[in-house]
């Protein structure tokens, strides 16, 4: 799975999920001020990533670090072994 | 006189007038009715009394925000008869002052607040508060609040909450939270969205300075749970501040 593709996976969780229009979604984006995700969002997006890209995120300290939507990019790309992922 | 001066004369009055008052009436209101509700308690039950209770706050919120600041600070309602005599809901509002919890003394219901710590820090009232069963969304875990919010609201209690978290000090609508957004839809209740407008500055955040001036508060039309009970809660929180700060765009235009 290459960076494009987890871009792409990653984003449909988001239109998916919360419904937000994909032009919003850019890696500069902050998923607290800008996106409007709360505390509580988050945990549904946690099991809605886990579900697409099928890995076990929840109980991962690094989730805690997330500020950015280009930082869930990178953590699911480090999941997945990758290497890092470039900004988009 | 200039027209700042009148405007910088009239804010001397206000405050020299107000603060006192308020005093007055915050220490004067439990003491005169602190006695009656321990009668009430022990003859009519909890559930009569904490509705005497909120009762008696309401009223205080009203006297604090229409009759101290008169005629320095007008109300001014809009659609207050709307959904008035319809069960419990949730009511959301955007949230600009601390002024905005004492607003909510206008709606003719029985009310619990939810609201942030330091307000249960406040000598009298924060005590007031938590008797009354005022929900501390920052201390409570998310499950005890919708478990205790869901109960109030079978109770025909309505739960009112500001779900920007804390005061804008520009005007701008804050991200919403969605916690009582999701009580509403596990409670099977209506959302009320309510706009205030022109509170920014009775006292702007971080200062207790009030300014003269008048406070619209637009009760909007209710959102019925059946158009939004198999919504995300985020979509449901967005759909809400999106009404909001349509109808904050047409006050303030």
């Amino acid at each position: 799975m290459d960076e494009v593709e987890i871009k792409k996976l990653v984003d449909e969780v988001f239109v998916e999920a919360f419904e937000i229009e994909p032009e919003r979604l850019r890696s500069e984006m902050r998923i607290f001020e800008d996106l409007g995700i709360d505390s509580l969002d988050i945990v549904d997006l946690v099991v809605a990533l886990q579900k697409k890209f099928k890995i076990q995120i929840r109980d991962d300290e690094r989730v805690r670090k997330i500020r950015t939507l280009g930082d869930i990019y990178n953590f699911i790309l480090t999941l997945k072994g990758e290497t890092h992922f470039s900004e988009v | 006189m200039r027209r700042e001066e009148i405007f910088h004369l009239k804010k001397i009055l206000l405050n020299l007038i107000f603060y006192p008052s308020f005093v007055l009436v915050t220490v004067l209101m439990p003491a005169i009715t602190i006695f009656p509700m321990v009668l009430f308690r022990l003859t009519l039950g909890t559930r009569k009394t904490l509705y005497i209770l909120r009762t008696l706050i309401r009223c205080y919120g009203s006297i604090v925000v229409r009759i101290l600041p008169f005629p320095f600070v007008r109300v001014e309602y809009e659609d207050f008869e709307r959904d008035k005599n319809r069960g419990a809901c949730v009511f959301v509002c955007n949230h600009r002052s601390s002024s905005d919890a004492f607003l909510m003394g206008c709606l003719h219901r029985e009310v619990v607040q939810v609201v942030n710590n330091w307000p249960f820090k406040i000598p009298v009232i924060g005590m007031i508060g938590r008797l009354a069963g005022y929900l501390s969304v920052r201390t409570m875990p998310f499950e005890e609040f919708q478990r205790t919010s869901c109960k109030l609201l079978r109770e025909g209690v309505s739960v009112v909450a500001f779900p920007e978290g804390s005061r804008s000090r520009d005007k701008t609508l804050h991200q919403f939270n969605g916690a009582v957004f999701r009580v509403a839809q596990a409670a099977e209740v209506p959302i009320i969205p309510i706009c205030l407008s022109g509170n920014q500055d009775i006292p702007p955040k971080g200062s207790g300075v009030l300014n003269p001036g008048t406070i619209k508060i637009h009760k909007l039309p209710a959102l019925e749970w059946e158009s939004f009970k198999d919504l995300t809660p985020f979509v449901v929180k967005n759909k809400v501040r999106a009404v909001i700060q349509e109808e904050l765009e047409r006050l303030e235009a």
